[in-house]
């Protein structure tokens, strides 16, 4: 992946832009639902209209009709602006044990239909961080079979709720991304699957950019992702990641939603409380 | 009996022998034919003189031609006018002519061209005798051999760039001749002479030379001549993207290409991500690119075959060059280690923008005063060659070359992140790819008509990367190590025996067995890393190598069927064993020649190619970090036909060449999306899907070689094609080195004793582009409460059908000029041009940018070749 970059590098001196006019088709609107549903919490369900390439901004439809079951019972939603933007917000908190499926139609347009379940939540452990020093370290515990997870860290208040994202870099024996070394970058999720520790446990030590503070509260997440959600955020990341570089194909981005866009997938997200000493 | 019985009698018995028995060789004939076959003239004398003709279909060709206008000529001199040419002899044996095959007494000439100054072979060398109009060329080793008949008396040997040579034969005997061709002094105008070999006398059609000379004074990227960006200007071979040195043969992707150095396979042929070939330009003595008619001793890649072969170093004096470019330096050394025995030759090339730019690095990358930055590419080559006799011969060449780059910091810190905080980091980053080749070869003379070479040879491409990470907080008790490795391997060992046979001059056998070992080693990784004294992880993941063996055997006749008619009948075989599997491959290889009138040659060429390794790749381009591996029970060996037929003439100075091709390929790979090929596990081939492929098009090449003025005007319009299930909904797709037209003009001109001027226009429809065909929002969190991401979540491109697009045309002007002066035997050669003179905007890729501002998106078209200038600097002693 470096090497690509340093190609570009090479190249940055002599690059030229401008726009360009090469009519690309569209095909038309089409419904885009994008949920992750986390066990204990409500569902959040955003339902937009896909634009032509290069949109930037999509409209919301709130008078979608959404039919949300768990297992082989509806689920009340009702619209909710929050922050500025339009959810379906699911009347009862999402029960891991079951498989969501979601139907979703609004005039115009062709209906979507989109179903996952919810992955078995992370095993975590002693946490440590000392105040002067930029690492946190955990273990985990990973069980028997495949398993996806995602790594984020927050700052938090004394009741360990989130306030800013913790950017940080993570071990490269289990990313690859061995890179950020060198480029000195720091990130604000890693993703990686149990292909290196799979039914092992596992101590995990987290680079953060900012000096630890004394008093200072930590709140680390370690989600768990279904196979879809996995699919997602990975080729999401990778479509990101690659944006802009001319020596890869663009990725395209996972989509279980039929007839339309989007992501429907189910997280379980395990907490570890870091309190620094 | 009457007077009238006795009249009729006599008659009978003297009109009777003359019309039936009495023919002798004093009979006068009357005959007048015009382009008829012998068997026909034979059925005319039947019928007109009753002279009945005995001779067997097998052995005496009746099928040849003849004109002939006789009035009243006795028997015996007509029989002379129409079979002594033919090599048919005529016996009269009771009644009837017997028609026999005259046994001509024969000899074997043999030996090697060389250059008469520097003692190197001459690898394509016309071996020529105008009495007869029969001839042979040069093997790759400089070694030919013709059988004549035993009265020829004098030969005429011919090179491009070298004086013609007559050779007159005075004795009547088996030799071996060593030839030494005069060069023409490049720097005078170069005589003309109608003895070079022409198309039409080849029956190796799709095939692609490119004279070193010209390679040199072509327009360069930043200086640095590359003999594949030369060959790039042919028709039917593509460079892909824009500024890349590689090469895409008739809508073959860059893994179909079998490379070869001197004999060996050579994995990656590029530095600089494709930018320049790995080839010096001062180490090349020749290169044959083949597109299509591929010869039966060559196998296993489906598209193209290079064969590039190194200088053998000057057998009778010390020579060399150095050569200063913008971005590299070149230097060059070749002379006798035994005079007229053993020679040497050694090629080094080296980078240097990386010491120009170290400073810089040390201080924008936070390196420290001890700190280190080396990012450069560098290749070295050697050759050792040595006389044991005339009839042995021994060369051992080694290539190595490697990109690299490394980043040591070493460094205290005072803060992080604008926090306090004292601690120190020892970082060691590498990051290298390169080739190794080596070949040790020995020719052996058996016979003035069969020859031989051994090889056993090694090759390797190496990807290799690794990292060292030492932390220690100075005011805490914190220290982390980090140290891990990923790199993968392919490289093959391999023996093979060529034979070079020519028994007569009607036929020219080569055969041969190769044996090669394969082995890959695709993506291991291993990483140690401990903190605060604890040691965390200690590991090797895939850590595993697969090995294949695979054996070929080869035979070709290069075989005048008839004065009109030629063929090239081979055949390749090969088989691939790896554990569990075994698959073997019968090739047909079969070439076809038919003279038609006015020298032209039609040529047509049939076969099969099979490819036993793929590369795994999800890059728009081929990049280092791609993977080889070897073909599974679901990812069988790639298959490829190809048939191609074409016209071709060399007339006087110009040579021309028009030909059609049609290719299908079986098991070819591609991607399956999403997909991450940093290591091929043992389940790689389930991130891959299997497809077919198909090519066909028209070439057209004009083309001058000699005199003052030389050059050519390719054409090329083709089409290149893929299907695979998953792709486009299972429809065939543009592939990605798609390109309908391509023009390509390259023009030198020799100006006095000092001045070279060249010039390379350059036009080609678009490449496919594949570009999203929607756009929606993206998401990330299960709920709306976390705090705000870092930065604005961008927006889900929809990736549609592949290459379903086109880039915009492109076209481009380079052009150079050479001074060369010439003082007490050196040369200073002073080199200088601009690519892209007209500052033509061409596509190099496309995206959506954003306006941070407004966040609104565009199309944006990104170009990284602007006017560019380049200069270097020669000096050759």
């Amino acid at each position: 992946m470096s090497g690509r970059w340093a190609l570009l590098i090479c190249f940055c001196w002599m690059a030229c832009e401008k726009a360009a006019d090469i009519p690309v088709p569209y095909d038309g609107d089409r419904i885009v639902v994008n949920t992750l549903m986390q066990p204990d919490s409500l569902l959040y369900l955003r339902v937009t209209r896909s634009q032509p390439p290069g949109g930037s901004s999509f409209p919301e439809i709130p008078g979608a009709k959404v039919t949300l079951k768990a297992g082989s019972t509806e689920v009340p939603v009702e619209w909710q602006v929050i922050g500025g933007k339009g959810y379906f917000v699911s009347g009862v908190p999402v029960r891991y044990g079951f498989r969501y499926t979601l139907e979703v139609s609004a005039a115009g347009l062709d209906t979507v239909f989109a179903t996952d379940t919810l992955p078995r939540a992370p095993l975590l452990s002693a946490p440590f961080a000392q105040a002067g020093g930029s690492r946190v370290r955990f273990n985990m515990r990973d069980l028997p079979g495949g398993d996806y997870y995602r790594f984020r860290l927050f700052q938090a208040n004394r009741d360990y709720v989130p306030q800013k994202r913790a950017l940080f870099r993570f071990d490269p024996s289990y990313n690859n991304s061995f890179t950020d070394l060198v480029s000195d970058t720091f990130l604000e999720y890693t993703l990686i699957d149990d292909g290196r520790f799979e039914g092992k446990e596992i101590t995990v030590v987290m680079q953060t950019q900012e000096v630890n503070k004394a008093g200072g509260y930590l709140l680390l997440e370690v989600t768990g992702l279904t196979r879809a959600a996995w699919q997602y955020l990975k080729t999401l990341e990778q479509q990101v990641s690659n944006g802009g570089n001319p020596l890869v194909d663009p990725t395209a981005v996972y989509s279980n939603v039929h007839q339309g866009y989007g992501i429907m997938a189910g997280v379980n997200s395990a907490y570890l409380r870091v309190e620094i000493k | 009996m009457s007077l009238a019985r006795r009249l009729l009698l006599g008659l009978l018995f003297t009109w009777l022998p003359l019309q039936l028995f009495a023919w002798n060789w004093r009979t006068r004939v009357t005959l007048s034919v015009r382009d008829q076959p012998l068997s026909v003239v034979c059925d005319l004398l039947e019928k007109q003189y009753g002279i009945h003709f005995s001779y067997s279909r097998d052995v005496v060709d009746m099928r040849r031609r003849v004109t002939l206008n006789v009035q009243q000529q006795p028997l015996r001199r007509v029989m002379d006018m129409l079979f002594s040419d033919e090599g048919i002899q005529f016996k009269r044996i009771g009644e009837q002519l017997v028609l026999t095959v005259k046994q001509v007494p024969v000899r074997t000439i043999n030996g090697f061209v060389e250059d008469s100054r520097t003692g190197e072979k001459l690898i394509g060398a016309t071996i020529y005798s105008p009495k007869l109009q029969v001839g042979t060329i040069s093997n790759q080793y400089g070694f030919y051999s013709l059988t004549t008949e035993k009265d020829t008396l004098a030969l005429v040997i011919s090179y491009v760039g070298y004086e013609p040579q007559r050779l007159s034969l005075k004795d009547k005997e088996n030799r071996q001749v060593n030839i030494r061709l005069m060069p023409t002094n490049t720097l005078q105008e170069v005589e003309v002479t109608d003895n070079l070999p022409g198309l039409q006398e080849q029956t190796q059609m799709s095939k692609v030379n490119v004279a070193l000379s010209q390679v040199k004074t072509m327009p360069r990227m930043l200086g640095e001549a590359d003999v594949l960006r030369s060959i790039q200007a042919m028709p039917g071979i593509a460079g892909g993207m824009e500024g890349s040195s590689g090469i895409h043969v008739r809508g073959g992707s860059p893994d179909q290409n079998l490379i070869l150095l001197d004999g060996t396979p050579v994995y990656n042929s590029s530095h600089l991500f494709g930018i320049f070939s790995v080839f010096n330009p001062d180490m090349i003595k020749n290169v044959d690119l083949y597109k299509g008619a591929f010869p039966a001793r060559y196998g296993g890649r489906l598209s193209s075959v290079v064969d590039i072969s190194m200088k053998d170093g000057n057998m009778h004096s010390y020579h060399g060059e150095v050569s200063l470019g913008l971005l590299a330096s070149r230097a060059m050394i070749e002379g006798p280690i035994i005079k007229g025995k053993t020679s040497f030759i050694i090629t080094a090339r080296r980078t240097y923008v990386d010491l120009l730019m170290e400073d810089f690095a040390r201080n924008r990358l936070n390196l420290g005063e001890e700190g280190r930055f080396y990012a450069y590419f560098y290749d070295a080559n050697i050759k050792i060659n040595h006389i044991f006799s005339p009839r042995d011969r021994i060369f051992l060449s080694a290539y190595g070359g490697e990109d690299k780059a490394n980043i040591g910091r070493n460094m205290q810190f005072d803060s992080l992140n604008n926090e306090p905080k004292r601690y120190k980091e020892l970082m060691d980053f590498s990051l290298g790819w390169g080739n190794q080749a080596y070949a040790l070869r020995w020719n052996h003379i058996f016979s003035p008509r069969l020859f031989s070479n051994v090889t056993l040879n090694y090759s390797q491409f190496l990807f290799d990367t690794r990292y060292s990470y030492d932390y220690q907080a100075l005011d805490i008790q914190e220290t982390d190590y980090m140290a891990g490795k990923y790199y993968s391997m392919v490289e093959n060992t391999g023996a093979k025996m060529d034979f070079d046979y020519r028994p007569n001059p009607t036929h020219a056998m080569r055969f041969g067995a190769q044996l090669t070992f394969h082995g890959f080693r695709p993506g291991i990784a291993s990483f140690n890393n401990s903190t605060d004294g604890r040691q965390l992880t200690d590991t090797a993941y895939n850590d595993r190598r697969n090995r294949g063996t695979e054996l070929s055997l080869y035979m070709e006749d290069d075989w005048q069927i008839g004065d009109s008619v030629y063929m090239n009948l081979g055949v390749h075989s090969s088989a691939f064993l790896v554990p569990g599997n075994k698959y073997i491959s019968v090739q047909p290889r079969l070439g076809f020649r038919y003279l038609l009138p006015r020298k032209w040659a039609l040529k047509m060429s049939y076969t099969h190619m099979t490819q036993y390794i793929h590369l795994l790749s999800n890059n728009a381009t081929f990049l280092p970090t791609d993977l080889w591996v070897a073909a599974t029970d679901k990812v069988r060996p790639m298959h490829s036909k190809q048939v191609a037929i074409g016209l071709a003439k060399t007339y006087k100075k110009f040579e021309v060449s028009v030909e059609g091709y049609y290719k299908s390929m079986r098991n070819v790979i591609e991607y399956v999306e999403g997909s991450n090929f940093q290591a091929a596990d043992s389940r790689w081939d389930e991130n891959v899907i299997v497809g077919r492929g198909w090519s066909y098009g028209a070439e057209l090449l004009l083309q001058k070689k000699v005199g003052t003025f030389k050059g050519w005007i390719g054409y090329t319009l083709a089409r290149s094609e893929r299907a695979f299930p998953n792709v486009n909904q299972g429809r065939v797709f543009p592939y990605k080195y798609d390109r309908r037209h391509d023009v390509e003009v390259v023009l030198s001109q020799q100006l006095g004793k000092k001045w070279q001027l060249s010039a390379n226009w350059q036009f080609a429809t678009g490449l496919p582009l594949t570009l999203p065909v929607g756009s929606y929002e993206q998401v990330t969190e299960p709920t709306p409460h976390y705090p705000p991401p870092t930065e604005t979540p961008g927006e889900v491109d929809v990736v549609g059908d592949r290459n379903f697009l086109r880039m915009q045309n492109t076209h481009r002007l380079d052009i150079s000029a050479t001074h060369t002066k010439v003082r007490k035997n050196t040369a200073y050669i002073l080199t200088f041009g601009f690519m892209n003179v007209y500052n033509k905007l061409n596509p190099f890729f496309y995206y959506y940018s954003r306006n941070e501002q407004t966040r609104e998106r565009q199309l944006t078209m990104l170009s990284i070749l602007p006017v560019l200038p380049s200069i270097s600097y020669t000096i050759k002693f």
